[in-house]
């Protein structure tokens, strides 16, 4: 039953090669584009925009969430610093500074997505 | 040995294959060259293998199995990332087995992948953003390579599991 399937297949190795121009293509649609917009970070918790902050104007500074989840700005660049998730994963994904860059703390439901903009605003808080 | 009891046995045997499997997993760093949150997915092999050898009731049950330990030793989150990941690649791998001739390489990488895009659909509704899709590129790459492993490993290990199954089926004689 299973001695007749094989490792690779010959049609396999086409299907492998869309499958990875079509994940490579998700980099431009979805991930980090070489933006020349200001990159502006959006904070959300549980759907909710809670704050936006003008990176390449941003101060060093740190961000206390009612869920208890810490964000530092540090250099123009945005990051999870402490977050009661077990596994931290959002602390390891490390320090976004281009548009595009995405970090998630699902447990906490609280994401950081950095959009590009042209506006004038340093910082809003709603 | 009654057919039955066979299966139940392999079954067992291949859940268990799956926890530790996952717990190893745990042990490597994967941290260090794997983006935040990927995983190897050793455990895919055994239901893989629990696909091929025990059809598709049985490979969703391993799933739902890795899927509520995952919910008791590492939270609410994990588990509905496992379960949700986890039974859209165990379909998509069944498909395969059963109407493609696909070889396992190929098989690994598309249930990897799915396993990603299942996680990536539950971390949005769960947070309630669709921003997570950012994670998508980086975290299927990941798939691709990962899933390559798995189909590789279990090509490597059917020769034996066969044999073992084997002496399963005539362990009751």
């Amino acid at each position: 039953m299973n001695g007749s399937r094989r490792l690779i297949e010959k049609r396999d190795i086409a299907v492998i090669l869309i499958l990875c121009l079509a994940v490579g293509l998700c980099f431009f649609l979805f991930g980090r584009v070489n933006s020349q917009k200001t990159p502006v970070a959006v904070i959300t918790v549980n759907g909710e925009e809670i704050k936006r902050i003008n990176l390449a104007r941003a101060e060093d500074g740190k961000i206390t969430l009612s869920n208890g989840v810490v964000i530092e700005t540090v250099n123009h660049a945005i990051r999870f610093t402490e977050s009661g998730c077990r596994d931290k994963i959002c602390i390891h994904t490390g320090s976004l500074d281009k548009v595009g860059d995405t970090a998630a703390c699902v447990p906490m439901k609280t994401v950081i997505t950095l959009e590009g903009a042209d506006s004038d605003i340093d910082i809003l808080t709603y | 040995m009654r057919k039955s009891t066979y299966k139940i046995a392999l079954f067992g045997m291949i859940s268990a294959a799956a926890l530790v499997l996952s717990f190893l997993e745990s042990v490597i760093p994967m941290a260090s060259f794997m983006p935040p949150g990927a995983k190897a997915g050793f455990s895919n092999v055994a239901t893989m293998f629990a696909a091929v050898s025990l059809g598709f009731p049985a490979a969703a049950c391993v799933t739902l199995i890795k899927a509520l330990f995952a919910g008791v030793t590492r939270g609410f989150t994990a588990m509905c990332m496992s379960f949700c990941g986890g039974m859209l690649s165990t379909v998509a791998m069944y498909l395969m087995f059963r109407f493609s001739k696909a070889g396992y390489m190929l098989i690994g990488i598309v249930s990897a992948l799915f396993h990603n895009l299942g996680q990536l659909l539950v971390a949005c509704v769960l947070v309630g953003n669709s921003a997570v899709i950012g994670y998508a590129p980086v975290l299927l790459v990941s798939g691709i390579v990962t899933g390559a492993v798995t189909g590789t490993v279990l090509r490597a290990a059917i020769p034996r599991l066969d044999k073992i199954t084997k002496d399963i089926k005539q362990g009751g004689e």
